[in-house]
């Protein structure tokens, strides 16, 4: 329709500018699907999401219950280390993303975008939309797991509720920082290399796998200054009770950090490469 | 020269080992240049050496284990499936770029394309635990059975490596596709290491696990690394049980492997 009209007068009429004009909503929702459906057929992005965080859970229950509380239950290990395994799904699944916009870069998508009348920001919102629908995805595998493990809930249907949605605002900050890796990459393998071994070191030095006093004494204050601490000992708290307000604000703050940070950080590198 | 005299010169006819050096030796470069082979030989093993020393140091020491000797041998196992991940995926990257039909029609030796790249992958390994194994040093892992036990503790990890690397260049001449090469051979990774006694003890499993876990083949090589690498260990019952383990798999993943390479077309 508009490409007919425009070959008819040169200038747009008002009416078609009226019809392209982009929708902020809609695009963006357009391009969190397309960010789904590639999630969706990707095998690599669906192993990191669904089978790696489940697999770690049963295999990190079975073998180290006895060993991090030999008093405690199989049972009681789940409970204590699922949230941790929630975080590391999340987050390493956030390399996937970081990979999926580096081929939008590379492929040339990207351009194409930039010259169809959308918004322009539907692209990497819509990405980031996208990826909490698939992080989603993974808190429920793995709770669901969890709960045939004796992974059980003792709180509220709010703090049920905020249990759920707490990793996917934190797994918005990692989506950021894996996209503003992914703009300045020179390939998909070294955005992987670049996030890889750090997302390892949050992963580990925190207080997921084994509580503080069991770290060496170096690592205690890195434990303790680690997001991935604070996101996991609110989700505890939001799923078995305790005091949650201290390890909530700071996983909220620092998701917002992050947030900032890298979303500035992935425009602007966004809008240099346009320019070139 | 004519060409006619060059190509029933004798200097023509494929040699298996001259071909599979050269290519061992282009793959060697390649890793070189590739980043992620840096990750995977180099800064993850280590990465992995130090968290899980650093995380699980103190509650092992608890159950009475000097957790940087049990570490190595399971940490240097890692690696070799970082590296036997890799090969599946250098193998699918060769059959899908056409590099290994091309060497097919040229007078190279037939195994030697897939001989090079497993020895490539040996050499890495190689690389990954001569890192390791100072890095586990500083930690406090000693080789408490002196040098002919360490020697052969190099030699089963090498035997495993082969091993373990012919299985994934299989996979990857199988699946052809790079991607579905190594998200295929995660699968394998995941639950063969960490149903294993690499990370944690056989006895800290539920009863009904111990067995599977005790007798697997991966449990078993690490047992074998572990009594090359103790003071005072039965040495001859671990070491044969992993070399029975690994032999006839060895035959077996390289007649897959073979197998695969005689079917791509």
């Amino acid at each position: 329709m508009t490409t007919t009209r425009r070959t008819t007068s040169n200038r747009p009429t008002k009416a078609t500018r009226r019809g392209v004009r982009p929708s902020v909503f809609g695009d963006t929702l357009v391009m969190a699907g397309h960010s789904m459906t590639v999630a969706r057929r990707t095998p690599t992005t669906l192993l990191t999401a669904t089978f790696m965080p489940a697999i770690l859970l049963l295999t990190m229950t079975a073998g180290f219950a006895k060993i991090v509380n030999p008093d405690g239950s199989y049972a009681d290990y789940a409970n204590w280390v699922l949230p941790l395994l929630v975080m590391m799904g999340i987050m390493f699944s956030s390399i996937n993303t970081g990979i999926a916009a580096h081929q939008d870069l590379k492929s040339g998508l990207h351009d194409r975008l930039r010259t169809l009348p959308i918004a322009q920001s539907a692209p990497l919102v819509g990405r980031i939309i996208g990826d909490a629908a698939r992080n989603l995805v993974t808190v429920v595998v793995v709770v669901a797991l969890g709960i045939a493990l004796g992974f059980r809930f003792n709180t509220s249907i709010f703090a049920i509720i905020g249990f759920f949605l707490l990793p996917l605002v934190v797994g918005a900050g990692f989506a950021w920082l894996a996209v503003a890796v992914a703009a300045r990459a020179a390939t998909a393998e070294s955005v992987e290399s670049q996030l890889d071994a750090g997302l390892l070191v949050l992963s580990f030095l925190s207080t997921g796998f084994v509580p503080k006093h069991d770290l060496p004494g170096w690592a205690q204050p890195i434990a303790e200054v680690n997001p991935v601490s604070s996101v996991v000992q609110a989700m505890r708290a939001l799923a078995h009770g305790g005091a949650v307000a201290g390890p909530l604000i700071s996983s909220l703050a620092w998701s917002a950090a992050l947030t900032t940070v890298f979303g500035v950080l992935a425009v602007r590198t966004y809008r240099r490469r346009a320019s070139r | 020269m004519t060409p006619g005299r060059v190509a029933t010169a004798p200097t023509a006819r494929p040699s298996l080992p001259l071909d599979s050096a050269l290519l061992c030796g282009r793959h060697l470069r390649l890793m070189s240049r590739r980043p992620a082979s840096l990750a995977e030989v180099i800064v993850l093993p280590l990465a992995f050496t130090l968290l899980f020393f650093t995380v699980f140091q103190r509650t092992m020491a608890r159950v009475g284990i000097d957790y940087a000797q049990y570490l190595i041998p399971s940490v240097i196992v890692q690696a070799v499936f970082f590296t036997a991940l890799s090969t599946a995926v250098h193998a699918a990257e060769d059959a899908q770029g056409g590099l290994l039909q091309r060497l097919r029609c040229l007078p190279v030796a037939r195994a030697a394309p897939y001989a090079g790249l497993l020895l490539a992958e040996v050499v890495s390994v190689v690389i990954s635990m001569a890192v390791l194994i100072p890095v586990g040093m500083v930690l406090g892992f000693r080789f408490e059975a002196g040098f002919l036990a360490a020697t052969g503790f190099v030699g089963v990890a090498c035997l495993f490596a082969l091993t373990l690397c012919a299985g994934y260049l299989a996979l990857g001449l199988a699946a052809r596709r790079p991607e579905g090469a190594s998200a295929f051979g995660v699968l394998i990774y995941f639950p063969l290491l960490l149903l294993s006694n690499a990370f944690t003890t056989t006895e800290a499993f539920p009863d009904w696990l111990e067995p599977v876990v005790q007798n697997q083949p991966i449990t078993r090589v690490i047992d074998a690394l572990r009594a090359l690498s103790t003071e005072g260990a039965d040495l001859v019952r671990p070491v044969l049980v992993a070399i029975v383990w690994l032999v006839p798999l060895l035959m077996l993943l390289g007649l897959f492997a073979t197998r695969s390479f005689g079917r791509m077309r």
